[in-house]
């Protein structure tokens, strides 16, 4: 059986492969092919493959996160130790600090992954006339 | 009333298992929802999908096979990229998470469908599964060592009493950020998607004027079902990517 199994395979090879081209070329092939249909130029920065639309959702979701968590526990800490209000005032506080970091390290994130291009606008150049011409 | 927004999103059972009484599961209702059946939909249709495209395992994939391989190289370089290759032994549980939501939500925007992702619940289990894998797995490996994503290094000794509690809480926050992200984009996208299909429906029936009017949310609705086809894909993107973030810091908890 293994005998018979490995001449059917060997035959279709033969006969698939006849009239093609060999495949010693073939990734030279390949890569010429995603060359000419463009497919090549896929950013792997994950940044690249989301839209304004979910930045924004994230940055928003993550700064709210923190200034739930941190309310949350100043209010049951409270409840437990009574001594409201004044745990969940600086709980409060503490989650928006923790907010502005979290947003702070997804949007270092977010310039570390960025690939900047020549024709990008990154603000006035030092040697920028200014708007009255000074 | 059939344009009511929040419809939608109601939670009836199908059948249920034990309740009222004696019994094996006395006292206690399993129910077994209309969200439930999706989810049990979902899983079916990921298995079933991957199982019969490679099935015949070509050297050379089919068209079938080929989606199947683009959908795990997708997901290994995301996790290789985000967790480095020691994170590769998460794959299985990033892939089946990206799938799951990603056929979920597409499950969605089928008419008539239920979507299992506009429930709070639903996410934050979720979320809670993948903050659970990074913490056990984080002090398992580490040790206590895994403390140190709490101190930041280079902060010196005197600042630690303020920077701890912030890094702690923006630690607790990352399954509520996950879960409330994937939520509200289903929940928000469907019930905008039902208010202007709402719309059309209204004006259509006021008259001339108002058919000839209808156009505007027509094409409105059109334009908001493919922006949440990208939203429902977009969303599985998100929180596979962020899961493999995070796993990140239990593999290597130093910043």
């Amino acid at each position: 059986m293994p005998n018979s199994d490995k001449n059917g395979t060997e035959k279709s090879h033969s006969t698939g492969l006849e009239n093609q081209q060999p495949t010693s070329d073939l990734g030279a092939r390949i890569s010429a092919a995603r060359k000419k249909g463009g497919f090549d130029q896929k950013g792997s920065q994950t940044s690249e493959h989301m839209t304004t639309h979910a930045k924004a959702a994230r940055l928003g979701t993550e700064f709210f996160a923190a200034i739930i968590v941190g309310s949350a526990i100043g209010y049951f800490a409270d409840e437990a130790l009574g001594t409201t209000p004044w745990l969940l005032l600086v709980m409060v506080l503490v989650g928006f600090a923790a907010g502005v970091l979290n947003v702070v390290r997804v949007t270092a994130q977010w310039n570390a992954d960025a690939v900047i291009t020549p024709d990008m606008d990154m603000g006035p150049e030092s040697d920028d006339e200014d708007e009255d011409g000074k | 009333m059939a344009n009511d927004p929040i419809k939608q999103f109601k939670i009836t059972d199908i059948f249920t298992i034990g309740g009222a009484g004696e019994g094996e599961t006395g006292g206690f209702e399993i129910a077994f929802t209309n969200s439930a059946l999706f989810m049990v939909a979902t899983v079916v249709l990921i298995s079933a999908f991957l199982i019969l495209t490679t099935r015949g395992r070509g050297l050379v994939p089919g068209r079938l096979q080929l989606l199947s391989e683009m959908m795990y190289e997708f997901v290994a370089n995301m996790v290789r990229s985000s967790a480095g290759t020691e994170g590769m032994k998460f794959f299985p549980f990033v892939f089946s998470l990206f799938m799951f939501v990603l056929i979920a939500n597409m499950l969605g925007m089928v008419p008539y469908f239920f979507t299992v992702t506009s429930h709070i619940i639903v996410t934050f289990a979720l979320a809670l599964l993948v903050i659970s894998v990074v913490l056990v797995y984080g002090f398992w490996k580490n040790g206590l060592g895994f403390f140190k994503l709490f101190a930041p290094a280079g902060v010196p000794g005197y600042l630690l009493p303020i920077v701890i509690p912030i890094e702690v809480i923006s630690f607790l926050s990352r399954p509520i950020s996950l879960s409330v992200r994937l939520f509200a984009n289903m929940l928000a996208g469907h019930i905008t998607l039902k208010v202007f299909a709402g719309f059309i429906v209204t004006m259509g029936s006021a008259g001339a004027v108002g058919a000839f009017g209808a156009i505007l949310p027509m094409f409105m609705t059109v334009g908001l079902t493919a922006l949440e086809f990208l939203v429902a894909a977009l969303q599985a993107y998100v929180f596979a990517l962020l899961t493999s973030m995070y796993l990140n810091d239990a593999i290597h908890p130093s910043h």
